[in-house]
């Protein structure tokens, strides 16, 4: 659901062998109940939804979905049964597809396509640029939805071309946890987390211990390539200038993003490193966390229920992503990401998939986010979320008042990675790059130059195609 | 081919009544596989070689850029040479030594030995484990960490390895994946072996051959059309080695690029990057070159494939 | 190679001479079988030992064997994660379906390229082998053109009813076989009036039981453990396979290794029964072969 990008290896290779999707974690221990959160009034960001309607012959909607592992994928049809009781002559068919990027291509291709589908800001452009999906602006404005009601990063991530072909459906706020114990144990004050990116560094220098053979006993900041893109968004990065058409990987500010990783990792090694990243990952036992052998975590607020099944005694707190000077300013530099909704154009029922998705998605987003543990992205609904939450894990569960740390993260932030028909290919390329400058191969200079050539390239054939 | 001494006669008239009736029936034989051919395999083969000439991002029509997939994939594909290197170290390495061991354990058991199930169960066992699950098998036992392999080399005083997070290593260790599962081929050894006649051990036998003689001069001729077969299967599939690579490291083809193979490309263009154009020349190119190393084979068979159906 | 070890039995030594390398030979053979037997069992064994283990053993180091205590709790994660019955239903039939069509449609193939001498049967079948070769990531979307215009998307028929026109693999391979059986056999048997039919059925197929048994079991397998297909052509989840809801689990379960070795061991145990049944197919074949010789 979540797993835009996670640090465990694994991970990213299960999200790439899954076409692009994004994973959901281990499943936790007992299955949440979809009863047992705490009846909310969510409020819409317009009127709500009209009473029950049962007229029109019945309709089955095809939905495809990622898959989230079966205790997710029930609470999510829990949320497409509660819209058929409200709307008795709809039903909803869920096929949960690890790989529904492969899936709606091919359905696609064979005009068999659902009337609605998750979609991601990976591969949107592709399907966006061929219109294979529905453009939503007219049913957004006739519903009297906009923009600033929504958190708009990923709102921004679902319009190409002037048009809306995607709507925030889960959003992914990122924050950093921190382990106060280990903070005692290096007798660092755990009240005062970092706040910079320096501060961040210093305080991980002092926790980094090594063994005599040089293997990584206990680590703080654990660098990751998939964090790469927000680091130099916080360093004041871009990656695309949608006006001229340019790639601008090789921006000043993500050269010095980069290098200053580079630095970094470099005093960790980049071998004992990637050692070190096989061990299990934050939603295993046994993880480093939960072992005190690492300091930080980037994650959501999803992995409290990892941490408490398999860190139940760690002492741990959350506090916002380190920025360069550590102003609120610069938290406009954050970047969410997460997935979307979306109707493949040419389907049979499209207003009755425009219905459901207003209904699980924006009406009810609070609801739907904190029964399948996905971030809202209606930010009228962010105390509702956080209430369901609360109400969820109970209120003196450790995550309990680091809650809004995520939402207000929602509120700040501003970037995404921007949409293009290549985007899959650029984010592949930074990877690749990101490992061979951590090796010491090439210069962040070299390597960011090369990702600029490779993906201009292709995105020049790209358009003009 | 001694019963149809008249083939070539029968060419110069027509078809010879015999000609003909061989051909009806040969025909018929193979009907169920030409109508599937017909009905499953000529379209999408023939669309395949057609995406190829063309952009085609398989949602919207496809436009015809000629050549042009071909020429790029030299000229502007930052991974293309890599992933042909790669792909070559792995066949090259893989192929031989995997007949090897797979021709040699199926002859150790054709020895009359006793306990014959159980190591036969033993050494098929691995290639029964599904490939997704063996692969991560594998990254389990070959974690630098907390590994089986790397708990050995420690425990005889052997510097321990990065193994699949090494670019050195990532590739034997690939290898070594691979090579545990050469059990299916040595089945199909085994099955061949207990086709070949006694008769023909009995006499040689008679001829005072010892057992390393019978192996070279029996054994070995009776089994090369099952070599034949696992080599031109074995050259067929690790051209197109794909699966474990991209479970193992992701599908990001890392370490450094190190496992980055020719098929896991065909599968990004096609699904990630939405290049099936492209996808497809990548796909041709390496149905030309497995084809004309798979037709030299086929040329060559004649000299050391020996069928004894075929005698003359 | 240890076969190396079996050269030159000369005539000339004593009967006691040669017994002793007798038993020196057999020996290194059994040493030989032996410790490449182990070093191939010790990744199944770590398979096992990891799935019965409980969390924290896991990360133990020096790495230890024996779970302790023994834990069965994996096994019963990996389970109750998907349907397991009614995705084994639709796998065994599907599995099935597949050895039954494959061995006959398969066979019959066979005899047209390897027992009967027709013109263009070379040519056609480097066309049958050309078909393996070409990767699938291309062909993949206009197959699922035809499936959909012959109304077999959300049926299980694309990944049952192609067995019923052969697969190239198994023709090729029982090609091979046709082929080492002597021809006299055949020419024997039309001279006394036998149709190729009756050749097929009464002399060929019983003489190629040991390779039809392998057959079978790879048809099996690799039916069993397709995820690919399964994925792209089922919509519908009561129709899913095993292979879909295991690597569904594998891929979300990440590194838990205990419960993703569980799994994998469930999804393999039942294809080890199937071996251990069809072994007496492939004994059954030595003795038919014994026979024959």
């Amino acid at each position: 659901m979540h797993r835009h990008r996670i640090t465990r290896r694994t991970f990213l290779r299960w999200s790439a062998l899954a076409g692009g999707t994004s994973l959901l974690a281990a499943c936790g221990g007992a299955p949440a109940t979809p009863d047992a959160h705490a009846p909310t009034a969510a409020p819409s960001p317009a009127e709500p939804t009209a009473v029950p309607v049962s007229r029109g012959a019945p309709v089955t909607l095809n939905i495809l979905w990622e898959n989230w592992g079966d205790i997710y994928n029930g609470l999510m049809t829990v949320v497409g049964e509660n819209f058929t009781k409200e709307n008795a002559d709809i039903t909803l068919e869920w096929n949960f597809d690890p790989d529904w990027v492969t899936k709606l291509t091919t359905l696609i291709a064979a005009q068999t396509q659902p009337d609605f589908t998750i979609m991601r800001p990976a591969p949107l452009a592709n399907f966006a640029a061929r219109n294979a999906l529905v453009a939503l602006d007219e049913q957004v404005q006739i519903a009297g939805v906009r923009r600033e009601d929504f958190v708009t990063p990923l709102w921004d991530a679902g319009f190409f071309n002037g048009k809306q072909y995607a709507l925030p459906g889960g959003a992914d706020f990122w924050c950093l946890y921190y382990s106060k114990d280990v903070y005692r144990e290096v007798g660092l004050d755990p009240e005062k987390p970092p706040t910079t990116f320096d501060e961040l560094i210093g305080h991980s220098k002092e926790i980094l211990q090594k063994d005599a053979a040089g293997d990584i006993q206990r680590i703080g900041y654990n660098p990751s390539a998939g964090w790469f893109v927000n680091w130099a968004y916080i360093f004041g990065g871009e990656f695309y200038d949608a006006g001229a058409g340019k790639i601008t990987a090789n921006h000043p500010a993500n050269v010095e993003a980069l290098a200053r990783l580079q630095a970094y990792v470099k005093e960790l090694d980049v071998n004992k490193l990637a050692a070190f990243n096989q061990r299990p990952g934050t939603f295993e036992a046994g993880n480093p966390f939960a072992t005190r052998q690492a300091a930080f975590i980037i994650d959501g607020f999803w992995t409290y229920e990892a941490l408490d099944q398999h860190a139940p005694d760690i002492d741990y707190a959350v506090t916002f992503w380190p920025t360069l000077k550590g102003t609120e300013a610069e938290r406009a530099n954050y970047m969410v990401g997460g997935w979307q909704v979306a109707l493949p154009a040419g389907a049979k029922y499209p207003e009755q998939a425009w219905k459901f998705l207003r209904y699980g998605f924006i009406d009810k987003s609070a609801e739907m986010g904190y029964s399948t543990l996905n971030g809202t992205c209606v930010k009228s609904q962010f105390q509702a979320w956080e209430d369901g939450l609360k109400a969820k894990m109970g209120a003196d569960n450790r995550m309990a008042n680091y809650l809004s740390k995520f939402t207000q993260t929602g509120g700040f932030a501003t970037k995404y990675f921007p949409l293009m028909p290549v985007q899959q290919f650029y984010l592949d390329e930074l990877n690749r790059i990101y490992d061979l400058v951590m090796r010491e191969e090439m210069t962040p200079q070299a390597g960011l130059d090369e990702v600029t050539k490779n993906v201009q390239a292709e995105l020049d054939k790209a358009l003009k195609g | 081919m001694a019963h149809m001494p008249d083939l070539a006669a029968g060419r110069r008239r027509g078809l010879s009544p015999m000609v003909q009736r061989n051909l009806i029936s040969g025909l018929l034989f193979i009907s169920p596989w030409l109508s599937g051919v017909v009905i499953f395999t000529i379209y999408p083969i023939v669309a395949s070689f057609s995406y190829s000439l063309t952009s085609y991002d398989v949602i919207s029509p496809p436009r015809f850029i000629g050549v042009e997939n071909y020429v790029s994939a030299f000229t502007s594909d930052p991974l293309f040479y890599q992933a042909v290197g790669n792909t070559f170290f792995y066949a090259l390495i893989f192929l031989p030594l995997s007949m090897l061991i797979a021709v040699s354990v199926a002859l150790l058991l054709n020895l009359d030995v006793r306990g014959l199930t159980v190591y036969r169960t033993l050494f098929f066992l691995p290639s029964i484990v599904p490939e997704i699950a063996s692969a991560m098998l594998w990254g389990w036992i070959l974690n630098p960490q907390f590994g089986l392999v790397n708990a050995l080399l420690k425990a005889i005083g052997v510097p321990t390895l990065g193994w699949l997070s090494d670019p050195d290593w990532s590739k034997p260790a690939l290898i070594l994946i691979g090579l545990w599962g050469f059990g299916s081929s040595m089945v199909i050894y085994l099955a061949a072996l207990q086709d070949i006649p006694r008769q023909l051990y009995e006499a040689a036998e008679m001829d005072g051959a010892g057992a390393f003689t019978k192996t070279w001069h029996v054994t070995l001729p009776m089994l090369t059309p099952t070599i034949f077969f696992n080599l031109v299967l074995g050259l067929i599939g690790t051209f197109q080695y794909f699966t474990t690579a991209f479970v193992v490291t992701g599908g990001s083809g890392g370490p450094a690029g190190s496992t980055t193979f020719y098929a896991m490309l065909i599968y990004n263009n096609a699904f990630r990057y939405f290049k099936m154009g492209y996808a497809s020349a990548l796909a041709w190119m390496l149905f030309a070159f497995v084809f004309i190393l798979t037709w030299i084979i086929f040329k060559t068979s004649g000299r050391w494939v020996y069928y004894e159906g075929e005698r003359a | 190679m240890s076969t190396q070890t079996m050269a030159g039995a000369s005539p000339m030594i004593s009967r006691e001479e040669r017994h002793r390398r007798r038993v020196l030979q057999r020996g290194a053979v059994y040493l030989a079988l032996t410790l490449l037997g182990i070093l191939f069992t010790i990744p199944f064994l770590w398979l096992l030992s990891t799935s019965l283990k409980p969390p924290a053993q896991l990360f133990k180091l020096p790495p230890e064997w024996i779970p302790n205590p023994f834990t069965w709790n994996n096994y019963p994660r990996a389970l109750t994660a998907i349907p397991f019955f009614s995705y084994l239903r639709n796998t065994l039939y599907i599995s099935l379906f597949n050895v039954v069509a494959s061995v006959i449609s398969c066979s019959l193939v066979a005899y047209g390229f390897a027992r009967i001498q027709w013109p263009g049967r070379n040519l056609l079948f480097l066309v049958l082998v050309s078909t393996l070769m070409i990767p699938f990531p291309v062909t993949l979307i206009p197959t699922f053109l035809i499936f959909r215009d012959l109304g077999w998307i959300n049926t299980p028929n694309p990944l049952t009813i192609p067995a019923l026109t052969g697969n190239a693999f198994f023709i090729f391979l029982l090609r091979q076989f046709y082929m080492t059986i002597p021809e006299e056999l055949s020419s024997a048997a039309r001279i006394d009036g036998a149709g190729e039919l009756q050749i097929y059925w009464q002399i060929i197929l019983p003489l190629a039981r040991p390779v039809l048994a392998v057959v079978a079991l790879f048809a099996f397998m690799s039916n069993w453990n397709d995820f690919l297909g399964p994925l792209i052509y089922l919509s519908d989840r009561n129709q899913y396979t095993l292979a879909i809801g295991l690597y569904g689990f594998l891929s979300r379960s990440g590194s838990a290794w205990g419960p993703l070795m569980a799994a994998a061991t469930m999804m393999v145990a039942p294809i080890i029964v199937l071996f251990f049944l069809t072994q007496r197919t492939f004994i059954q074949g030595i003795t038919l072969t014994g026979i024959k010789g």
